[in-house]
């Protein structure tokens, strides 16, 4: 069981953190859940392909980079409104691998080897990544660009920082991960296909980078409470006399009240989000 | 000669519809691909497409889903008139359906004249509560309200698993709940299959037209989706209009709920649609959120969705197919948004 929560709360990690870096840059991608469900998929196709789940691990980093671009293209460079271009990029997500993976449903028996206590070497590369984004983020002078270009884009421009190139870079890492997340649970957590298999973990992923005030360590902290309760509400049921099905739902509950008193005003996520997050950046000429 | 991109502010009326058709022609040009890789003809399948989804006795099924689709994309223009995103249609509809067949348990004894109207009042009275918890906190606290509407859709689900397996559970072993009593179905036009509801519907769309167009409240709305700190310099309160226009939109989407359970199947069970309330949102879109509009939108994108439906048994395509065909639409028709803000410029001269 503690090795379920474990998976479970890398795997909310992973895209949380991709989606983390993306809105430090200002840009929203409420896409998670269909570039998770695309690095799912592809790293099962790959995998069953080649034989090879490291391989099925690159693609999905890559399925899910190819979506994240054309958020990209559409959101940056093209400004449609970031709200839309997300939902498109999830209800792409969500039809392509409805239609490609049908020919996929079913376990399948290629999945990433564990190296200690049952936990595979990608739960480590997932623990590393959160002092790594924090490092970059606050340490280096690229991460000082990427909160720059969040938080007022038109200073950005005035110190040269090439605002664009800036924003692609952290949308496409936000969608390799996320791939990569989505990874995670076809090759480590559950070998198994079927439609909508993410099950709304993408969507939690994305609240819970509003719930870590976008700071990498509480998000870290976040990854693993809900990643108990996902666990904790399936296997509640062997304690409590209550439906499995109404306790189900306490993770997606929990997300809805830890939104409310994150959004309270003794912590006030609204002051602290990114200031450019959701808006298009159109210089002046 | 030199075609460049050029920045605009203003769009006509007429070219928001043009891009509108162009998009949805570019889709279906888009969608032969996947014709190709099956090793279909697109232009037969095509045919097939259109003779299923507009033709009898195909239409008839276009127009009962009409009914549920018109109603969902309803739901989901009112709150982004006022700039809210309402990705909840999904859980008013089956907040609605809950709210259909419980009342019909409770009434079971009654004529239809009483049971149908109560059923209609419970329906929209569940699904506007269940969309009001995320728009007041849209209103009070800014609390995303594509997350708290998206989990709130997970949660249902969630509910009417357990309502179809617990308490109001029909054959054993099965997920699927007691029938509603026959009084409570509504009578369906001659053998065409088509409940009554569709009129409630086009009704709803007029009615939410006439509020959105013609009242004060409406113009209130439309100022917060324009220009919210305007809005709110002029005293308006954005909490009761984030509150109003969600409940609004839960009434109207519990409506569709009422029509699958009244109408249609008759029974509760997990898998009531198959995804309608997320596909609204792009119906809500290519109507640009004119309720009228999106009553001939959700009929010949429903007739698309119809045709689709035909795709696996007549042509043996893969299942997922209906699911493919919306990602593709809403994924061109987003591409054609650009146009929106700029425009294609032809450049003459040798400059």
């Amino acid at each position: 069981m503690i090795l379920q929560i474990l998976d479970v709360s890398a795997i909310l990690l992973i895209a949380g953190l991709g989606e983390l870096i993306s809105e430090r840059s200002g840009i929203l991608n409420i896409g998670v859940e269909g570039m998770m469900i695309m690095g799912s998929l592809s790293s099962i196709v790959f995998t069953k392909i080649t034989g090879n789940p490291w391989i099925g691990l690159l693609m999905a980093m890559i399925g899910g980079g190819v979506l994240s671009i054309l958020h990209g293209i559409l959101s940056i460079s093209l400004n449609v409104e970031q709200t839309v271009s997300g939902m498109g990029i999830w209800l792409f997500g969500i039809g392509l691998t409805a239609y490609v993976g049908s020919a996929f449903t079913g376990t399948h028996s290629h999945v990433i080897p564990a190296v200690v206590w049952g936990l595979t070497p990608l739960f480590f590369i997932a623990l590393a990544l959160v002092p790594l984004a924090w490092f970059i983020l606050f340490k280096t002078s690229f991460g000082l660009n990427i909160r720059t270009v969040g938080e007022d884009p038109a200073v950005a421009e005035v110190l040269g920082i090439n605002i664009k190139k800036i924003r692609y870079i952290c949308v496409f890492i936000g969608g390799m991960m996320a791939g990569l997340s989505g990874a995670y649970l076809s090759l480590v957590y559950a070998p198994i296909w079927s439609r909508r298999v993410t099950a709304g973990r993408g969507w939690l992923s994305l609240s819970l980078v509003t719930f870590s005030l976008w700071r990498p360590f509480i998000l870290l902290l976040g990854s693993f409470m809900f990643g108990f309760l996902w666990i904790f509400s399936i296997k509640l049921q062997f304690l409590v006399a209550l439906p499995t099905s109404l306790l189900r739902t306490i993770p997606f509950f929990s997300a809805i009240i830890t939104l409310i008193i994150i959004s309270s005003e003794r912590f006030g996520a609204r002051l602290r989000e990114p200031a450019a997050l959701g808006k298009s950046y159109i210089p002046e000429k | 000669m030199r075609l460049t991109l050029e920045r605009r502010h203003i769009i006509t009326q007429r070219e928001l519809v043009m891009i509108a058709i162009i998009s949805t022609v570019c889709s279906l040009l888009a969608f032969s691909i996947v014709f190709l890789e099956a090793g279909i003809n697109p232009i037969y399948a095509y045919i097939i497409f259109f003779d299923h989804g507009f033709t009898t006795p195909g239409l008839y099924n276009t127009i009962q889903r009409t009914t549920i689709l018109l109603f969902d994309t309803l739901a989901f223009i009112i709150p982004l008139t006022a700039g809210i995103w309402n990705l909840g249609v999904e859980g008013q509809f089956y907040m609605g359906a809950i709210g259909a067949i419980g009342t019909s348990y409770l009434f079971a004894n009654m004529p239809s004249y009483i049971i149908i109207p109560i059923m209609i009042i419970a329906s929209a009275v569940l699904g506007g509560i269940y969309a009001l918890i995320p728009g007041y906190l849209k209103g009070k606290m800014f609390i995303n309200e594509t997350l708290t509407t998206l989990f709130l859709n997970y949660i249902v689900i969630f509910i009417v698993m357990y309502l179809c397996r617990g308490p109001w559970m029909g054959v054993h072993g099965l997920p699927i709940s007691k029938p509603v009593v026959p009084a409570g179905r509504v009578p369906q036009i001659g053998d065409t299959g088509i409940p009554y509801t569709i009129f409630l519907a086009i009704g709803a769309a007029i009615a939410i037209y006439i509020f959105l167009k013609k009242t004060v409240l409406g113009y209130k709305i439309k100022l917060f989706g324009h220009n919210p700190s305007a809005a709110r310099y002029a005293g308006m309160n954005f909490a009761r209009i984030a509150s109003m226009t969600m409940f609004l939109a839960g009434m109207v989407g519990g409506l569709a709920g009422f029509h699958q359970i009244s109408g249609v199947i008759g029974t509760l069970r997990h898998d009531l649609s198959p995804g309608w309330g997320y596909y609204a949102i792009v119906f809500g879109l290519i109507a640009n959120l004119n309720p009228i509009s999106a009553i001939i939108v959700s009929f010949v994108l429903t007739g698309f969705l119809v045709g689709t439906e035909s795709l696996y048994p007549r042509l043996g395509m893969r299942f997922g197919v209906v699911d493919l065909f919306i990602g593709v639409f809403c994924i061109v028709f987003i591409c054609f948004q650009f146009l929106r803000n700029y425009r294609f410029k032809l450049d003459r001269g040798g400059r």
